[in-house]
């Protein structure tokens, strides 16, 4: 098998088909693809971008070995979008963790 | 005048050696294989085979993965005591073969996951990908037609590995995922070895 152009135009069909939101619908739910849980925070324009996956659980996704699986506990956090579309949360914007508070 | 278009279709073949329980034997040559799933980490769902790459010897490590994955590391015993290695000759034409030992695959999987990557990024998502699910989703939305994927992967064969979940990263093993065990392996199957579970995990 090999990226021709036949093949090409299948696979750019497919994603020109496909709406964005259902893609990852798809992704996530069918496939269990995990989503990046990342805050992107907007004021006015771009201040920070914070990620809230530890190093850790990466590396483990990434290279986790393959015979056994891991279970590793997972502690769930309010998800960080519905803090951001909280207009009663004030964000300092000096601070570079704007939901400490 | 008559045009005739003709066809060529090549058909890649090669040999492969799947570990397991000797209980499962009898059902397996009678019945054919069975696939399994959720094996995000390797070739995604599917019949797996160790197969001749980047190891010289695919019966072997058959061996030595029926042999560790007969250990219960819940239970701490063995969950069978007779493991056994079965051989098939795998056909796949190669219009449906995903080889991910050579740069014609990878490109295939690398062009999805990018055109994934571009798309949810239009709505602001991100998403971790994993080798196992993209072949998944790739095969089962029909985005491409897999019957059989081969990958180069690491497992953990020695016991010291498994205890010490030690991981490297360079590859030792050369498998492939068959999802239509049906069309391509058939009923095409041969008991090679057969024994005694020698090790237990303790």
């Amino acid at each position: 098998m090999k990226l021709d152009k036949d093949l090409k135009d299948r696979i750019d069909k497919y994603f020109e088909i496909v709406s964005a939101i259902d893609l990852y619908n798809i992704l996530t739910q069918k496939y269990k693809f995990k989503s990046i849980n990342e805050a992107t925070v907007t004021y006015g324009l771009y201040l920070s971008e914070e990620r809230t996956d530890s190093s850790f659980l990466c590396d483990v996704e990434s290279y986790t070995y393959l015979d056994i699986k891991q279970e590793l506990e997972v502690v769930k956090v309010k998800n960080v979008e519905d803090s951001v579309m909280n207009t009663h949360i004030m964000h300092d914007n000096e601070c570079s963790i704007p939901f400490a508070a | 005048m008559h045009v005739f278009l003709i066809f060529i279709y090549m058909i890649v073949k090669f040999d492969g050696f799947h570990g397991t329980d000797n209980d499962n034997v009898d059902s397996i040559l009678q019945d054919g294989f069975k696939i399994s799933s959720g094996d995000k980490d390797w070739l995604g769902d599917g019949c797996y085979f160790f197969v001749e790459g980047i190891n010289k010897n695919p019966c072997e490590q058959a061996v030595q993965w029926a042999i560790l994955n007969a250990w219960d590391k819940i239970n701490r015993k063995n969950k069978y005591v007779t493991y056994a290695v079965l051989h098939s000759n795998i056909t796949v034409d190669d219009s449906k073969f995903l080889d991910l030992t050579n740069a014609d695959g990878v490109e295939i999987l690398d062009y999805i996951q990018k055109l994934c990557r571009e798309k949810l990024a239009t709505i602001g998502k991100r998403i971790h990908f994993i080798d196992g699910y993209l072949i998944n989703f790739a095969r089962t939305e029909k985005i491409i037609d897999i019957e059989v994927t081969k990958g180069n992967v690491y497992i953990k064969l020695n016991i010291e590995d498994r205890i010490h979940n030690l991981s490297r990263r360079i590859n030792n093993c050369t498998i492939c995922s068959v999802y239509l065990p049906s069309n391509n392996i058939g009923k095409n199957i041969k008991l090679v070895k057969k024994g005694n579970v020698e090790y237990e995990i303790g």
